[in-house]
């Protein structure tokens, strides 16, 4: 035995205290969910006011045992994986602004599954290995003075079939709508009213800070997801919840110390499982590190995990003129270049 | 330079991020050993639905050894083997990495596994 095995035996000993097992149906089941946020990304992301966002993200498990897959066999030892990565540049992306409407390009990929060796690029494949890709390919056409952004694109998901479902996108100002299609059968349609205002979509500082955002997700007739998030104190506060028709699906209370929320997210989450109890979770979220245990986002996006401490190697930024964000942030991070945001209007 | 150091620090976490397979083994290479007494044959694993995953294919006179074989497989199973075309459960076992050799005793009756590495 070798003297690293040792530590190995300790440490798989320490972490087999946890249950959780992602099984090939939790990988496959989990396709659908990561399509669906994967474009309620873009939709974040792409901005009519926006030049560009960056994001990257690589969950990062130690131990074997943390993830070990369940089959009718047994319990097999391995890495469940999450890989991403979202870009999207407009022509205007170094913020010096352009003349006419702003084309922009996106790419949001995703490689996730299970493997029984880590892999930072090829993936093993081992015998029992199930490696799914969800990739977002799109174009948009934006104005930023008419605050008015169109898409569309196709969206390509590589699980135990190949599907390739497209999309449309329509914003304007603080409504935007986002269906998706698989071939003539609608998906989903992905509704967001932003009413809370933004200072970097070029709003004003005013009580309109303290209306709620809000996101309906239609799936079918039956299956309608609700998300609201609301602003308690400054923008820096805020109390965020998700409901199925008739459930509960998480809740959370977020701590961003500034607006901009690229510094650092302070997360406490309670999300139910479907069994209908619910757990608390919470994780930090710096600029290159996310570390989070139990937390809602992962059991939703991450092959319902729990039990087990998730660190995220990752990015998220967003610019807009010359200043920085993260995702669905509302304001820009402080700087000394940019005073305020989107000018475009007061250039003219 | 300051900005260097964090950088080569991420890069370097980005790397490690993906090594544990070179220091952990992810596959098996499974001898057995027939310590009962009795002839046994085919140690194998035995799924949920009780299909039979024969890991070492070959039939064993007392105190002989097996050939190796090398699978994938690295977790807890449950293991059995035949003896005399009856499947004798040994029941569920951690199986390590590495090279293992499996004893297949017989105590009072009963068979029993136990794994030397």
């Amino acid at each position: 035995m070798r003297v690293e095995s040792y530590f190995f035996v300790f440490a798989v000993f320490f972490a087999n205290v946890f249950a959780w097992h992602p099984t090939s149906q939790i990988i496959e089941e989990q396709v659908p969910q990561t399509a669906f946020a994967q474009l309620s990304d873009f939709q974040n992301a792409a901005r009519p006011e926006y030049n560009a966002y960056l994001a990257a993200g690589i969950i990062y498990l130690p131990l074997p045992s943390q993830s070990a897959l369940s089959t009718e066999w047994g319990i097999h030892d391995g890495f469940a994986a999450r890989q991403r990565v979202g870009i999207w540049l407009t022509n205007d992306f170094d913020g010096e602004g352009s003349k006419g409407p702003a084309i922009g390009l996106g790419w949001f990929g995703e490689r996730q599954g299970w493997d029984n060796e880590d892999f930072l690029f090829l993936p093993h494949r081992g015998d029992f290995s199930q490696i799914n890709q969800i990739h977002t390919f799109g174009l948009t056409i934006a104005d930023s003075s008419k605050h008015l952004l169109f898409g569309g694109g196709f969206q390509y998901l590589n699980a135990e079939d190949e599907t390739v479902r497209w999309w449309l996108l329509g914003t304007w100002d603080r409504f935007s709508v986002m269906p998706s299609f698989h071939k003539g059968n609608l998906q989903f349609i992905n509704t967001q009213l932003y009413l809370q205002a933004r200072e970097l979509r070029g709003d004003k500082n005013s009580w309109q800070n303290y209306l709620p955002d809000l996101e309906f997700s239609f799936f079918s007739k039956d299956s309608v997801k609700m998300f609201i998030s609301q602003n308690i104190f400054k923008q820096r506060f805020y109390i965020e919840g998700a409901f199925w028709a008739k459930d509960f699906a998480w809740a959370a209370l977020k701590y961003y110390p500034e607006p901009s929320r690229l510094i650092m997210a302070l997360e406490a989450t309670a999300a139910q499982k479907e069994n209908g109890k619910i757990y608390y979770g919470g994780g930090i979220t710096l600029p290159f590190l996310r570390v989070a245990y139990n937390h809602a986002d992962d059991y939703e996006n991450f092959f319902k995990s729990m039990g087990i401490w998730i660190v995220e190697i990752r990015l998220a930024i967003g610019t807009s003129g010359s200043s920085f964000f993260a995702l669905k942030a509302p304001k820009a991070a402080p700087s000394e270049i940019s005073k305020s945001p989107v000018k475009k209007e007061d250039k003219e | 330079m300051k900005n260097i150091s964090k950088q080569l620090a991420l890069i370097s976490v980005l790397i490690l991020s993906s090594c544990t397979h070179w220091i952990v083994d992810t596959e098996t290479r499974i001898q057995m050993e027939n310590r009962t007494g009795e002839e046994i044959r085919d140690l194998s694993i035995v799924s949920e639905t009780g299909q039979i995953k024969i890991l070492v294919p070959d039939t064993l006179k007392k105190d002989t050894l097996s050939r190796s074989y090398e699978y994938e497989l690295v977790g807890k199973f449950n293991f059995a083997v035949f003896s005399r075309d009856s499947l004798i459960d040994l029941g569920r076992h951690r199986l390590k990495g590495g090279m293992i050799l499996v004893q297949i005793e017989k105590e009072d009756g009963e068979f029993t596994l136990r794994f030397k590495r």
